[in-house]
């Protein structure tokens, strides 16, 4: 860790490399490295070295091709740019991250809310000596002139207000049929991981609920969610159907802007494609978005694989929509197409 | 026994050697610290984007066993000498022996003779006012403002423009009879004199930018005390530049001579020279390298190192280098062959990449109500070269030019033509 009066000149730094950066981050930000990292854990980025400017000779013309040719090893000759990477902490990159994804058509609901803030404002006679208002205290001893008296002292006061909050609720859905192998695992891991904390910078007050299905849905915690495999074969409209329950018994739509998110690879049993379009056209009302990612080699595969049925859905459901993640740098193009809005 | 006890046998074997290390404060610090003060050369420094660069890409090649910063020793009053806290013993010693190398040459060198050693404090005091430019101006301003100095710093001069004297020869010559077609009237000499005179007043011919700037640019107080400190820093960092190798390979032969005296571990010692001294494959030159086979090799052929230090910058080091030596060494000899230079050509590579220092001087050409002309003599690579031109057009208020060989750079944005 770099000392504090570092810590400046390193992000003072990294102000400079911000375009570099971001040129890296769809691959950066699939990288396994990055999700399983505890918070406050450092990854390293390579960047170019930014040189500073200097009056030095132009390049030598093609007259002295010699120089050129001198190798490796040799001291004294030659000049390489210095190898060097930045950490930056998994906060910064997700700034720098949703920096790009513009913001989205998510137009946070506003709600009236138990929730309240609290903050230090006004003074008052009693509290902690934490809390004691120097100046004022010495203004009320002034008042009087002798000597300090319990009553003089007067303390910052701490007042709760009720503000409005923003509340939501995602609901990611996995697909854990046999054919989800590791490595479709880990890409839904990426962009889970990326879109909880999308939505959590968006919502104050932002809850995931994690569902597992093969033939049939149940609720899992996060940690299953992104590990286990139920053996089995795939019914997607399982998914979506206890998705459904659990947002109309616990999520009331007057309160939360609700997500669903249903990663899969494509792959169903053919007597549910049917149950499934109708369980998603149902479920369309009651949400601000559906999103179906299939992770999969081939862009939607068959004309039967899932998401290309939901892409059939078309404009009467604005609020659905399908995507597709393969290759470790789509994740942020999925969280662009899916997040970014419209444009 | 631990490396603190043996520090007076350390000195007293350097004093024995010749040496006279001047008092030196050592401390004991952790890699992140010591990595933090030789990003920015000295402790305390005001605040710089290019020190977390520096910061990060040392760090950078550490992870990647390209170098560990063993210490780092600032030439001030008294010395300070940061030592790395992981370091055994043993190690310690040796850094030590290291060190003494170094603080002898800060005081023997008549390059590092010139270097202020309050340079700290100057520093300091810097970095607080620079913290109160930031809240007043914004950081943004403070930070363009050196970022357009720092390309400058090593141009610093401590020498001023020499003074015209008025050429009173013409009536003493003796032999001015001897030449009666050249005979020149007084008038005229009267007129280059005053010519000369007015120029050095505008500044006309000189090298040091900043001092130009400092002197006669329109500049804000906070502006003009911004540059100075860099300016200080450039004279102070300059001349370490100037004695890299030098100092690398005098600290090495140094400490090469205290271990074999205090140290019986014969074995121990190969491992730490080769640690150091050793060229660890990488196409940019080693100074500790370097300078260390070139002192030995001077020493052999009869050269006083001691005096040889007191006196010597890197360019005039590596100027010393003979065909005999590169011939005697196995990666110079191969540099030859891969290169098809000449041992001289080859040499003077080497002592151009030595000298960090500016490659290319530039001095004022002329100064107008309407333009600053500045002057090169080979022409400069135009993507470096145009932020400074910029830069210090903002500076001046004014239309700037560099004028070299081949063609003449304009400066664009503000205030361009």
């Amino acid at each position: 860790m770099p000392t504090d009066r570092m810590q400046r000149n390193v992000e003072r730094h990294h102000d400079r490399l911000r375009g570099a950066i971001k040129e890296q981050l769809p691959q950066i930000i699939g990288g396994e490295d990055i999700i399983t990292a505890p918070d406050g854990k450092r990854i390293r980025i390579p960047v170019r070295y930014l040189d500073e400017p200097r009056f030095i000779p132009a390049a030598p013309t093609q007259s002295r091709p010699t120089v050129q040719g001198i190798g490796k090893g040799s001291p004294g000759i030659g000049h390489k740019d210095p190898e060097i990477e930045v950490e930056l902490t998994i906060e910064e990159l997700s700034e720098l991250l949703f920096d790009d994804l513009k913001l989205p058509r998510l137009k946070p609901k506003a709600h009236e809310d138990e929730l309240v803030d609290t903050q230090i404002e006004g003074i008052t006679t009693r509290g902690p000596r934490g809390r004691l208002h120097l100046k004022r205290s010495v203004i009320e001893h002034l008042k009087h002139g002798g000597s300090w008296r319990e009553e003089d002292l007067r303390y910052k006061d701490v007042r709760t207000n009720l503000r409005e909050v923003t509340k939501a609720v995602v609901v990611f859905v996995r697909d854990a049929s046999a054919s989800m192998d590791e490595l479709k695992r880990y890409r839904v891991r990426a962009a889970a991981f990326w879109a909880l904390r999308w939505l959590k910078k968006q919502y104050q007050n932002c809850q995931p609920v994690f569902i597992l299905h093969d033939t049939k849905a149940e609720e899992v915690d996060e940690k299953t969610f992104l590990k286990a495999t139920v053996m089995g074969g795939t019914m997607l409209s399982s998914g979506v159907l206890l998705a459904s329950q659990v947002l109309s018994e616990r999520f009331p739509s007057g309160q939360y802007n609700r997500y669903v998110l249903h990663f899969s690879d494509g792959d169903n049993w053919a007597s549910d494609d049917a149950v499934f379009v109708k369980a998603v056209k149902d479920l369309h009302d009651a949400v601000e978005m559906y999103a179906f990612c299939q992770v999969s080699p081939i862009h939607f595969g068959r004309e039967a694989a899932a998401g290309s049925l939901i892409a059939k859905l078309g404009d009467e459901f604005p609020r659905v929509t399908a995507g597709h993640i393969w290759r470790n740098e789509e994740v942020s193009k999925w969280l662009q197409q899916t997040f970014g809005g419209e444009a | 026994m631990g490396w603190r006890e043996r520090l007076p046998e350390i000195r007293n074997v350097a004093e024995a050697l010749g040496l006279k290390p001047p008092e030196t404060n050592f401390w004991e610090v952790s890699a992140d610290r010591l990595y933090a003060i030789a990003a920015a050369g000295l402790p305390g420094h005001y605040a710089h984007w290019t020190i977390g660069r520096n910061y990060e890409q040392q760090r950078t090649s550490h992870q990647r066993g390209r170098g560990t910063i063993y210490e780092m020793v600032c030439n001030l009053d008294p010395c300070q000498a940061y030592l790395l806290d992981e370091n055994s013993d043993e190690i310690q010693e040796f850094v030590v022996s290291h060190v003494m190398g170094h603080t002898d040459l800060f005081r023997r060198n008549i390059y590092c003779q010139r270097m202020r050693v309050d340079m700290d404090q100057v520093l300091h005091a810097a970095s607080l006012r620079f913290r109160a430019y930031e809240a007043e101006y914004g950081i943004d301003a403070v930070e363009s403002l050196l970022d357009i100095a720092h390309p400058l710093k090593f141009h610093a001069r401590f020498e001023e423009l020499a003074e015209p004297t008025r050429a009173t020869g013409v009536a003493d010559d003796n032999y001015k009879g001897l030449f009666p077609a050249e005979q020149i009237d007084p008038s005229d000499i009267e007129r280059a004199f005053r010519e000369r005179k007015r120029g050095v007043e505008l500044g006309i011919g000189e090298t040091d930018i900043l001092r130009f700037l400092i002197r006669r640019a329109p500049l804000e107080e906070w502006q003009r005390d911004v540059l100075s400190v860099v300016r200080e820093t450039g004279l102070y960092f300059q001349q370490i530049a100037r004695t890299k190798i030098l100092h690398e390979g005098f600290a090495s032969w140094t400490h090469k001579r205290i271990l074999s005296e205090i140290s019986s571990s014969a074995v121990q010692d190969a491992w730490l020279n080769a640690g150091v001294a050793g060229n660890p494959g990488t196409n940019t030159p080693n100074p500790y390298w370097l300078g260390l086979t070139l002192l030995e090799y001077l020493e052999q052929s009869g050269v006083d190192i001691l005096e040889l230090a007191r006196w010597e910058s890197d360019a005039s080091l590596l100027g010393r280098i003979d065909e005999a030596f590169i011939h005697d060494n196995q990666i110079l000899r191969e540099a030859l062959r891969e290169s098809k230079l000449n041992w001289r050509q080859l040499r003077d590579h080497m002592q151009r990449f030595a000298a960090q220092l500016p490659a290319v001087e530039v001095r004022i050409k002329s100064v107008s109500s309407d333009v600053l002309r500045l002057q090169a003599d080979v022409d400069v690579d135009a993507n470096y070269a145009q932020p400074i031109l910029n830069g210090i057009a903002r500076l001046w208020h004014g239309r700037t030019e560099l004028v070299q060989p081949s063609n003449t750079l304009l400066n664009q944005g503000v205030h361009a033509s």
